[in-house]
C-alpha cells in the first residue's frame, strides 16, 4: 500500500516548473526504456566456468575471521544479482563485512541450445564440481551452502547426495512439500488440465522469462503491473532515493528463460506429483533422499511469500536427518527478505549470527 | 505565470501543464485562505473537459446498456454518506457533484465492460460488490487529489485491495484457466508451425537457421563439457587423489586435446562462413574462451612431460603449495605458470615474448605484433584476451 500523501497545496506544486519537468522526464524514462542501474557491484572474480554457469569469488576489504567459504546457489531463473543489488543494499556485502569467505554459483542465461538440460545435469555435473573448486580455491574441508528459492531445492537435493562436503545448510524461501493444497494459484495454473508443458517445452525449447513471470505476477496484479509506477512517481516526487527502486525494477525485469527439460521436471515431478517428499526424485537413477541430510539446517521462509508458500518450506524440517535444525519464519515476502530495510533487520543479522557459530572460527 | 494564458488554448502539454499547475495551486490556495473568490477560478475545468469527454464517448457507445451503475453496488453504496462529512478539506457542492460525475462516468465505463462479459461470466453481482468497495475506499480519503499523480496514488490504493481480490476470483474460474489454457496451447502450435515453416523456407534459401546456429553451439558446450571433465582429471592428478600419470598416458592425453582442437577449428571455420554475424561472435568468443582452456592444460602437460619425470612435476606442485599466500591459486596458477616454459621451446620468432598458442593464433589472425602486447597473465604471459584488446584499440 502507498502511503498517502496530503493534500497541502504547497509541497504539491513545484514552484518552479523546470524542476517538475525534470522529474516528470525522469520517471517517463525509466517507464520507457526500463530501470538502468549498476548492480551487483560487489567485487568479484570469476574462478570457474562452465558452460553458461559461473562459479564467483567476492572479495572485500574485511580479513576473513570464518575459514567455512559460503557458496550460494541461485535459481535457475532470474539473475543472482538480487543478492548483491547496490552498494549499501547487498547482501554479499554484508556477508563479506562480517567476515565471511562468499562464493555463487550463478547459472548464467540458457541459450537454444541448452533445453536439454535437466536438473540431474545441474546437480551431478555443475554442482559438484563448483563444490570441489570452492574447497580448494579456499583451503577448506567442508562449506555452507546457501540456496535461494529453486536453487535452495536444488542444494537439498545436492545435499542428499554429497553430505560429506557440507558444513551447514541454509535454504531461503525454499519449496520442498509441493502438496496440492499448499500451492494455491499454482496448483490451478500448472495443472494438466491447464498447462501442457510437452506441446510448450517441444514449441519453445526453454520456457520464455515472460510466461514464467506471468504466471507469477497474475497472482498480484494490480501491485505488481500499476503498484511499482505508483510507487516510482511518488518516490520521484517526494525526492526519495531511487536507487533501490531502480535496481529492483530492473531485476524484476531481467528474468532468464527456464531451461525446457528442468521446466518439465519441475512442473511434472515436483508440482504434480511431489515426489521431492516421497523420496522418489532420481537423480541419473540416483535416489534422492532428504534424510541423508546431517549437518545443521537453517530453513528460512516469510509469511507474505506468494511464490514458495510457508507450508511449502516448513516441512522440510520433517525430512532432515539434522539434530541442529531451525525454521525461522520472517514477516516479508519472497523478495522483500532479501532486499531493504525490512533485510538489514531480519534475514541478514540472522544469517549472520546463525552462521558465525557454525563457520569454525577461533572463538568456538 | 500570467492570468491569460490560462484562457488560451493549450497547444503543447507543457502548456497543459503549467495551466493545471496554475489553476489549482490558487484555487487550493484560495480556499485555504478561506476566500472562495469565484472570479477566475475553476480548478476543475481539465477535470471538467475530461469528464465531458468521457461522458461523450460513453453515450455514444452504451446507448443499449441501461443498467443502472450503482443498482448493483448496494450495500456498499449505501455505506457513503457524502464524502465532505469524511474529508477534512472543505469541499464546495460544486466540487462534490463533479467528484460524483466523474465516478459515475468512470463506474459506467467498467460497468459496460463487466456486461459484455455477463453472458460468459455471470460475475457482474461481484464485479459491482468490487465497485463499490473502490468507490468507498476511494471518497473516504481525506480531502481531494490536486495533481494527476495524487489522483493516481488515491486510485491506486482504492482500488489495489478489491480488484486484485475480484482477478483472484476470477482466475480461479474453470471459464478463464480453460480459455488461457486453450490460449497457450494454440499460441504453442503457432508458434512451432510457423518456426518450422519459416526454417523450410529459409533453408532453401540456403541461409542458416536458429536451429543450425544452436546444433553448433552445442557442439561446443560439447566440447567444454569435455575439456572441463580433462581438467577436472588433470586437477585431481595434481592434487595427488589420482595415480600419477605415466608418460604414455600423457602423451595420449595430449593427441586427443589435439583433436580437439582440430575439431574446435573446423567448427569456427564452418560457423564463421555460414551463419550471422551476431549470432556467431557469440560463440566464437565462447570457443575462445575454451582454446585458452586448452592451452592452460597443454601447457601444464608439456610442462610435465618435458621434464621427463612425473614425481619432479609434482614436487614442484608441492612446493609452490607450500608457501601458504598461493596455496589457494594453486589450481589455476600452477597451470598457467607451467605455460611459458612450454610456449618458449615452440617460439620460432618474436624473441621472448610470453603467449598462450591461442594467443599467437589470435594475433595472426588480428595482424597484431606480439612484442607490442602487454601480458597480463602470470608471469607477463600475453593472453588470447591481451590481443584481442590489443586488436581492438
Amino acid at each position: 500500500m502507498v502511503e498517502q500523501r496530503r493534500g497541502n497545496s504547497t509541497d504539491i506544486v513545484p514552484t518552479d516548473v523546470d524542476n517538475f519537468f525534470d522529474k516528470y522526464s525522469k520517471g517517463a524514462s525509466i517507464v520507457l526504456e526500463g530501470a538502468q542501474i549498476p548492480t551487483g557491484c560487489t567485487p568479484k572474480e570469476t574462478i570457474w566456468s562452465k558452460n553458461k554457469a559461473k562459479l564467483y569469488h567476492y572479495q572485500g576489504e574485511t580479513e576473513k575471521k570464518y575459514p567455512v567459504p559460503i557458496l550460494i546457489i541461485y535459481a535457475l531463473i532470474n539473475r543472482p544479482y538480487v543478492l548483491d543489488l547496490i552498494p549499501g543494499n547487498s547482501f554479499v556485502e554484508y556477508l563479506i563485512g562480517e567476515g565471511f569467505d562468499v562464493y555463487m554459483l550463478d547459472w548464467g542465461i540458457p541459450g537454444d541450445e541448452d533445453k536439454d538440460m535437466t536438473l540431474d545435469d545441474y546437480i551431478l555435473d555443475y554442482m559438484p564440481r563448483a563444490v570441489k573448486k570452492v574447497l580448494r580455491y579456499s583451503g577448506a574441508d567442508q562449506l555452507t551452502l546457501f540456496g535461494y528459492c529453486m536453487g535452495g531445492t536444488m542444494a537439498a537435493m545436492y545435499a542428499s547426495l554429497f553430505p560429506k562436503n557440507l558444513k551447514n545448510l541454509i535454504l531461503l524461501t525454499t519449496p520442498i512439500d509441493f502438496s496440492r493444497e499448499n500451492l494455491g494459484l499454482f496448483s490451478l495454473f500448472t495443472d494438466e488440465k491447464y498447462l501442457d508443458v510437452d506441446r510448450l517445452v517441444e514449441a519453445f525449447g526453454n520456457m520464455p522469462s515472460d510466461m514464467v513471470d506471468t504466471g507469477m505476477q497474475m497472482l498480484r496484479p494490480i501491485a505488481n503491473y500499476v503498484g511499482t509506477y505508483v510507487n516510482m512517481w511518488e518516490r520521484i516526487f517526494d525526492e526519495k532515493p531511487m536507487e533501490s527502486w531502480l535496481a529492483m525494477n530492473k531485476w524484476v525485469n531481467d528474468g532468464t528463460p527456464f531451461p525446457g527439460a528442468a521446466f518439465r521436471q519441475w512442473i511434472k515431478d515436483l508440482y504434480r506429483q511431489n515426489k521431492l517428499v516421497k523420496g522418489e526424485v532420481k537423480l541419473r537413477g540416483r535416489r534422492v533422499d532428504l534424510s541423508s541430510i546431517t549437518c545443521p539446517v537453517l530453513n528460512i521462509a516469510g509469511r507474505k511469500d506468494h511464490i514458495c508458500f510457508l507450508a511449502q518450506a516448513e516441512p522440510t524440517m520433517d525430512l532432515v536427518s539434522s539434530e541442529d535444525r531451525e525454521f525461522f519464519v520472517l514477516d516479508a515476502g519472497h523478495v522483500g527478505l532479501m532486499t531493504g530495510r525490512g533485510a538489514k533487520k531480519g534475514l541478514w543479522p540472522k544469517v549472520g549470527s546463525w552462521l558465525s557459530e557454525r563457520s569454525g572460527a577461533e572463538e568456538e | 505565470m500570467r492570468e491569460d494564458s490560462s484562457s488560451r488554448a493549450a497547444t503543447n502539454p507543457m502548456e497543459l501543464w503549467r495551466q493545471w499547475f496554475e489553476t489549482s495551486a490558487r484555487a487550493w490556495s484560495g480556499m485555504f485562505g478561506g476566500a472562495q473568490q469565484a472570479d477566475y477560478l475553476d480548478p476543475y475545468r481539465l477535470y471538467r473537459q475530461w469528464f465531458s469527454g468521457l461522458k461523450d464517448a460513453q453515450e455514444r457507445t452504451t446507448e443499449s446498456a441501461q443498467a443502472t451503475p450503482f443498482a448493483l453496488m448496494g450495500p456498499a453504496t449505501a455505506m457513503l454518506g457524502p464524502p465532505a462529512s469524511q474529508g477534512g478539506t472543505p469541499a464546495t457542492p460544486e466540487t462534490q457533484n463533479l467528484w460524483k460525475e466523474w465516478f459515475e462516468a468512470m463506474s459506467d465505463s467498467w460497468q459496460e465492460s463487466a456486461e459484455l462479459g455477463k453472458e460468459a461470466l455471470e460475475l457482474t453481482p461481484r464485479w459491482g460488490e468490487m465497485l463499490g468497495q473502490i468507490w468507498y475506499n476511494f471518497l473516504s480519503a481525506e480531502g481531494f487529489p490536486t495533481d494527476p499523480l495524487q489522483l493516481a496514488t488515491r486510485w491506486y490504493n482504492a482500488t489495489n485491495g478489491p480488484l486484485s481480490e475480484f482477478i483472484g476470483d476470477l482466475i480461479q474460474r474453470e471459464e478463464i484457466l480453460q480459455l488461457s489454457s486453450r490460449f497457450m496451447r494454440s499460441y504453442a502450435s503457432f508458434y512451432s508451425v510457423f518456426k518450422r515453416d519459416s526454417e523450410k523456407y529459409l533453408q532453401a534459401l540456403q541461409i542458416p537457421v536458429r536451429s543450425d546456429i544452436t546444433r553448433v553451439a552445442g557442439l561446443v558446450v560439447a566440447i567444454e563439457d569435455k575439456l572441463d571433465r580433462l581438467e577436472e582429471a588433470f586437477e585431481e592428478f595434481e592434487y595427488g587423489y589420482a595415480k600419477p600419470a605415466t608418460a604414455e598416458s600423457m602423451e595420449a592425453v595430449e593427441e586427443r586435446i589435439e583433436g580437439l582442437e582440430q575439431t574446435l577449428g573446423r567448427i569456427e571455420g564452418g560457423a564463421t562462413d555460414t551463419a550471422t554475424a551476431d549470432a556467431v561472435s557469440g560463440f566464437e568468443n565462447r570457443i575462445d574462451g575454451v582454446e585458452a582452456k586448452v592451452d592452460q592444460i597443454l601447457a601444464a602437460l608439456q610442462n610435465i612431460s618435458q621434464n621427463g619425470n612425473v614425481q619432479e612435476a609434482q614436487a614442484l606442485q608441492a612446493e609452490a603449495s607450500s608457501q601458504e599466500a598461493e596455496a589457494s591459486l594453486a589450481a589455476e596458477s600452477s597451470q598457467v605458470e607451467a605455460a611459458p616454459q612450454a610456449t618458449v621451446a615452440q617460439q620460432t620468432d618474436g624473441g621472448m615474448v610470453h603467449a598462450t598458442a591461442a594467443a599467437r593464433r589470435k594475433a595472426e589472425e588480428l595482424g597484431v605484433d606480439l612484442s607490442a602486447v602487454e601480458g597480463t597473465g602470470a608471469n607477463g604471459q600475453i593472453t588470447i584476451d591481451d590481443v584481442r584488446r590489443e586488436g581492438a584499440s
